[in-house]
């Protein structure tokens, strides 16, 4: 187990020391994007920005820049005059902060987004799943599986304004999303993200749903299944004892997948509602040129997706007893 | 302002049914006779002093206590006086620190008069020399008294190249040159102050400044942060721009600043109301939040949910998009200030490359400014322009000028086609260059099609709104025809006309992005600046206003209107000298 | 990007049900195209969804006939440029968007162009860039999965390696964030970039992550009948690579490749949409669904009949398309249908 840990391990840093290369060269490869140019300032002389380059080592070439940037995340380093302590993504000159710090200071916000979709849709996905599943081919089976259609076709950026509309403009039902810190206030939270998570959910219940049943489906046909009904075990005790563990493997695959790419920051979703989370702090840094903020989330993301990969891999062979980790 | 319904609009009442099925109902226009209305200058000067004295006078429903939100997309740029040089950060600036003087204002009535001195100033040779004498019982927050050579050591350090971004008004006309810095570099380089030939402090409470010409508008001029006392010894040079507490005079204080979260103020307990006839201290403590953009200001003070309708915004406040539905709402549409500025909003041509003047009539006559103010918010954007100068300039006047002033703000496509072919120019080709926002894209389309109508040729080229600034004020932009705002930085026409029209100062950066250069008007603004009193100037100025446009370097779009808005627990909302909100006079409801 | 990754899940997932087609033996008399044919058309679901994309595509294809029938244009400012259709504050005057027998579907707020012709020429905006990529993507990825699946070794593990990679980014905040390096590639800075190049950029960064699904899942059809007895015969028998992969693989490979690509058309569609929704795709004056929904999330109480639009018809075209993939899935391969 643990050589088979240590060897994820290894290949998950490997995938991001490329992903990070990758994103470097491109983001430098870009005429005109110059970081310096965003700490000049108004009164700006070409003498002062190359003065600004230097003290940024901007005039080193790629690869040693490359390797200093990788060197702060380890180390922190100096960025001009502010001292960017480890772990350091860099220095937003539109922000005036230091990458990770920012990152940081969102991350509750998308965080608690993610937290309680995830919640939400695996309840009622994998319910609707195991239902449909149950009553395979019949009429319930064709509603739960006709909603899985259309709520797997619906988009965000149409949902969000609708339910805002019915939800919150129309009727006051909700109130309309803010972020409120769950140590603050627990309720004005929950409250506050009800919406996004409705709207999150619909999208990932329908898919989840979908998973379920036909892992589910697969796995009531499965010979270790037949075994134990043939064995004289009730059919709640084949459902919840053997044929739910089995057909959990592919939904906890792709869940890592899911966590991992909402925890990097619903971006779509944090747009559609306003709320101040990494998507929007992504977005927000492509609109304004802030490349340092860019490779920083990109790289964060991309961390959060290979750790998240590799809780899978072990969660895997933890629920699957087939599977040998050596 | 008041919402009529124009004849001949079929207005569909908004019924409760129509909305629950999903269905929208009509617009209604905003505008018509009883529309907003522009308002026209009406700043005196207190020479006397008389209504120098404080205190202020309250504020109508006046309640103390509590802690007020402010809302803004950005925490300010500079906090250190000497480079303070945007509005929004001018108005949080004059709660914190005082200056030599300071506007009043009363209903519609604008005054200047002393803050931190007696008077707006005393001059007895035309304006060459300039005597203040500050009031008894003015402190810091720290109960040290204010000492009239602390202003003389700020008037210094703004010397000092550190400070570029701030006003350069007093520096250059103490150095009598545009390169003050040149002439003198502050005393971090020099060690020095400025010599008594320049700023001379008799004693600790009397202040006289000397120039070589004439400055009639130094009182003016010293209503600007420059003016704000920094004691030497509390001078912390770089650290100020994040931290001003040590030199807080107003009735504020900072108690906490967490570069662009939050900055907090609270009451500063050495400030004297009897000797400031400006500012109340009504609130316990502010409380801004950087960050939030204007929709989001808009939405959340629409909902006034929780200690949202005890926040204000402090800028523009409705998104155009919001105009309709915020306008509306008798409840909403009571939360709003619609406020009018001194701003002008003007397309420039660039005249280095449209060199025929009767391409840039045509342009003019052409411009279709009433569709474009439309994706703008209409008549909330403002009012149509027809000068280059704003109503709130003093002497300013609407004139007549048969060609220029009287074009029809819908375009006339017809008549500059035919202006076109006559001066054998049909099929013009114009870049338009324009930002790349979702709201400035829609203006560019809609101006480039009232241009094609009239059989222009029109390049479209959006420019990151980064770059905007820097692209278009680039002296070879390439560009030909662009957007341009300018908000004068006192209400007279000094700070307008002597840099937007002066050929002179043409350059890389520079406000004159017209690039126009008449002698003729280069020497009328010599003489007109040396007019002693403001009032004869401003007449002077209006007439040089025709002049300019004689020549069309620009075509005036709109006198900027600003609506700012309060949550629903805040009340006294109003406007400031700078056309923003004028948070100083807010107060909690309950 | 979770909500753009998902539906890319679904539809490579929905895929991936369909088990590698094999060598069936067809009822004599009918060949496995006509027997599929036959299923489809007794599948009403799929007739009608069938129909629906159709109709779009039409549409999307006779936009200028539209047009022309019905008498406007996407570009002309109706609003503006006739009084008495907006208010002053660029609000339709009439009810619902300013509905009526001329403009059917309304105006837009603030610029007052057709509802309805920016619809149409919307949905050939995005069905054009989707279908371009879709067609590079499901050859690229034909190719590159055949190729790692019937080479094996080395093309394989990098083929794999780089899969990983691609699969560890994700893939919206990949697209906000490249999209501008991609114009920089073809634009100098401060230059209008023209339609066609935004479009090229576009292309360029879904196509980028477009093909590992299809890749990735024909590597593995690949690997299992490489094994299998008719390609080892043929192998054999003398049959060269060129043979084996076109006579051999290629028509077995057919059936995913047809569900994987019905599948990537609504998904490209939307991702298309979604850029443009965020800032980062086409931009005014083309028309675009993505971006007519954001602004028309802007006019939520003011005019709600202008998001309404395009949103139904959004949803409406992916609704039909995965309903169509679903059915092409069935009648390809009855096996899958469980």
């Amino acid at each position: 187990m643990l050589a088979f840990l240590v060897r994820r391990v290894l290949g998950g840093i490997v995938i991001l020391a490329i992903i990070s290369l990758i994103t470097f060269l491109l983001f430098f490869a870009v005429p005109g994007s110059e970081v310096a140019a965003l700490s000049c300032g108004k009164a700006c002389t070409p003498a002062i920005m190359e003065e600004i380059r230097h003290s940024l080592g901007l005039d080193k070439p790629v690869l040693v820049q490359y390797a200093i940037f990788m060197g702060g995340i380890f180390g922190g380093r100096q960025i001009g005059d502010t001292y960017c302590s480890a772990p350091c993504l860099g220095y937003s000159f539109v922000n005036r902060q230091p990458v990770f710090q920012t990152v940081a200071d969102r991350l509750p916000v998308t965080l608690s987004l993610a937290i309680g979709a995830v919640v939400l849709f695996l309840l009622f996905g994998v319910g609707l799943g195991m239902w449909a599943a149950l009553r395979k081919g019949k009429l319930a089976d064709k509603l739960a599986m006709g909603f899985a259609v259309i709520g797997g076709s619906m988009q965000i950026f149409v949902l969000a304004p609708f339910f805002l509309y019915i939800f919150v403009y129309s009727t006051d039902l909700l109130p309309r999303p803010t972020y409120v810190s769950f140590w603050d206030n627990p309720l004005q939270w929950a409250t506050g993200l009800l919406l996004p998570w409705l709207c999150l959910s619909i999208i990932f219940v329908a898919y989840y749903a979908r998973l379920t049943r036909s892992s589910m489906v697969d796995v009531l046909n499965e010979d270790f299944v037949r075994t134990v009904r043939a064995k004289g075990l009730g059919t709640r005790q084949v459902y919840v004892k053997h044929a739910f563990r089995g057909a959990m493997i592919p939904v906890v695959t792709i869940l890592g997948l899911d966590v991992a790419t909402l925890f990097a920051g619903a971006i779509i979703t944090e747009q559609s509602f306003g709320l101040v989370g990494v998507g929007q702090l992504a977005v927000n840094s492509v609109l304004n040129s802030d490349l340092p903020m860019m490779m920083g989330v990109v790289l964060l993301a991309a961390t959060a997706v290979v750790v998240c990969n590799i809780i899978v891999d072990v969660v895997y062979a933890a629920i699957d007893p087939r599977i040998k980790v050596s | 302002m008041k919402r009529t319904k124009l004849v001949g609009t079929t207005v569909v009442a908004v019924t409760a049914a129509l909305v629950a099925a999903g269905c929208s109902a009509g617009g209604q226009n905003a505008g018509g006779p009883a529309g907003p209305k522009v308002a026209e200058a009406k700043v005196s000067v207190d020479k006397d002093g008389s209504q120098s004295k404080g205190p202020a006078k309250d504020v109508e429903g006046f309640r103390k206590g509590g802690n007020i939100n402010i809302l803004w997309r950005q925490d300010l740029t500079h906090y250190d006086p000497a480079n303070t040089n945007s509005s929004p950060d001018m108005t949080t600036s004059e709660m914190i620190l005082r200056r030599l003087t300071m506007y009043k204002i009363d209903g519609d009535k604008t005054t200047l008069v002393g803050d931190l001195a007696t008077d707006t100033g005393q001059s007895t040779d035309g304006g060459k020399s300039w005597k203040y004498t500050l009031k008894d019982g003015v402190k810091y927050a720290d109960g040290t008294k204010i000492s009239s050579k602390d202003v003389k050591y700020a008037v210094s350090r703004a010397f000092s190249t550190k400070y570029a971004q701030g006003f350069p008004y007093i520096q250059t006309w103490l150095a009598d040159s545009d390169d003050f810095s040149k002439v003198y570099a502050g005393p971090y380089e020099t060690g020095k102050q400025l010599g008594d030939d320049k700023v001379e402090t008799p004693d600790d409470k009397t202040i006289i400044f000397k120039f070589s010409k004439p400055r009639p508008d130094f009182p003016f001029a010293a209503a600007l942060p420059t003016t704000v006392p920094v004691p030497e010894a509390k001078d912390t040079k770089e650290a100020m721009d994040q931290d001003v507490s040590a030199i807080a005079t107003g009735p504020y204080k900072v108690a906490a600043h967490e570069v662009d979260k939050s900055l907090k103020l609270v009451r500063n307990e050495n400030w004297d109301p009897a000797t400031d006839p400006i500012r109340h201290q009504y609130a316990d403590s502010y409380t801004y939040q950087f960050g939030p953009q204007i929709t989001e200001v808009t939405d959340r003070l629409s909902a006034s949910a929780g200690d949202d309708k005890n926040s204000s915004s402090i800028y523009s406040a409705v998104a155009p998009e919001r105009l309709s539905q915020v306008m509306q709402d008798p409840k909403l549409k009571a939360q709003v200030i619609d406020l009018p500025t001194s701003q002008v909003n003007v397309y420039s041509i660039n005249m280095d490359r449209v060199k025929d003047i009767n391409v840039r009539k045509a342009l003019l006559v052409a411009f279709p400014k009433e569709a474009a103010r439309t994706t703008q918010g209409g008549p909330y954007y403002g009012d149509y322009a027809t000068t280059v100068g704003s109503p709130a300039l003093l002497g300013w006047q609407k004139y007549d000028l048969p060609g220029v002033t009287d074009v029809d703000p819908k375009g006339d496509p017809e008549k500059a086609k035919k202006m076109l072919a006559d001066a054998g120019k049909s099929g013009y080709e114009i870049s338009l260059g324009y930002t790349q926002t979702p709201s400035a894209e829609k203006e560019a389309l809609v101006v480039a099609d009232g241009l094609e109508k009239a059989g222009f040729k029109v390049n479209k080229l959006p420019i990151q709104s980064k770059a905007y600034l820097n692209t278009r004020d680039k002296k070879d932009n390439n560009l030909d025809l662009y957007w341009s705002a300018w908000a004068p930085d006192w209400p007279t026409g000094v700070t307008v006309y002597g840099e937007l029209y002066d050929g002179r100062k043409i350059g890389d950066g520079r406000p004159n992005n017209s690039h126009i250069n008449d002698p003729a008007i280069n020497a009328e603004l010599d003489r007109i600046m040396q007019i002693n009193d403001p009032a004869e100037q401003g007449a002077e100025f209006n007439k040089l206003d025709k002049k300019i446009m004689e020549q069309v370097p620009q075509i005036p779009y709109v006198y900027q209107r600003r609506q700012v808005m309060v949550g629903a627990n805040v009340g006294g909302g109003s406007g400031d000298v700078h056309n923003v909100m004028n948070i100083n006079n807010l107060f909690l409801k309950s | 990007m979770a909500d753009l990754l998902r539906t890319e899940l679904t539809s490579g997932e929905a895929a991936l049900g369909g088990q590698p087609g094999g060598k069936r033996k067809p009822p004599a008399g009918r060949s496995p195209g006509q027997l599929a044919w036959r299923r489809f058309r007794r599948d009403k679901t799929g007739v009608i969804s069938a129909c629906v994309v159709l109709f779009f595509f039409v549409v999307g294809l006779g936009a200028p006939v539209i047009g022309w029938l019905y008498g406007k244009n996407p570009d002309t400012h109706y609003g503006l440029d006739r009084p008495g259709l907006l208010t002053d504050t660029g609000i339709p005057v009439k009810p619902n968007g300013g509905m009526d027998s001329e403009f059917w579907f309304g105006l837009e707020p603030r610029l007052g162009r057709d509802v309805l012709m920016q619809l149409v020429y919307g949905i050939r905006t995005s069905l054009l860039i989707a279908l371009v990529v879709v067609a590079i993507v499901t050859v690229l990825g034909t190719v590159i999965g055949i190729a790692a699946g019937y080479l094996g070794g080395r093309t394989d593990y990098i083929v794999g390696r780089i899969i990983d990679i691609l699969l560890a980014i994700p893939s919206t905040l990949f697209y906000i964030a490249f999209m501008p390096v991609a114009l920089a590639l073809f634009v100098a800075p401060g230059k209008e970039a023209p339609v066609w190049l935004r479009s090229c950029a576009l292309v360029l960064l879904l196509t980028v992550f477009g093909w590992t699904r299809i890749a990735r899942l024909l590597r593995g059809q690949v690997l299992s009948l490489r094994e299998r007895e008719f390609v080892e015969a043929a192998r054999v028998s003398g049959a060269g690579t060129r043979r084996i992969v076109f006579k051999e693989l290629l028509p077995n490979l057919f059936t995913p490749i047809l569900v994987v690509a019905t599948l990537d058309v609504p998904a490209m569609v939307t991702t298309e949409a979604a850029l443009s929704y965020l800032g980062v795709g086409m931009v005014e004056p083309t028309p675009d669904w993505g971006r007519m929904i954001h602004d028309g999330g802007d006019y939520l109480q003011t005019d709600i009949t202008y998001l309404a639009f395009p949103g139904i018809a959004l949803i409406i075209f992916v609704i039909a398309f995965n309903l169509l993939g679903d059915s092409v899935r069935d009648a390809l391969d009855p096996k899958s249908h469980r």
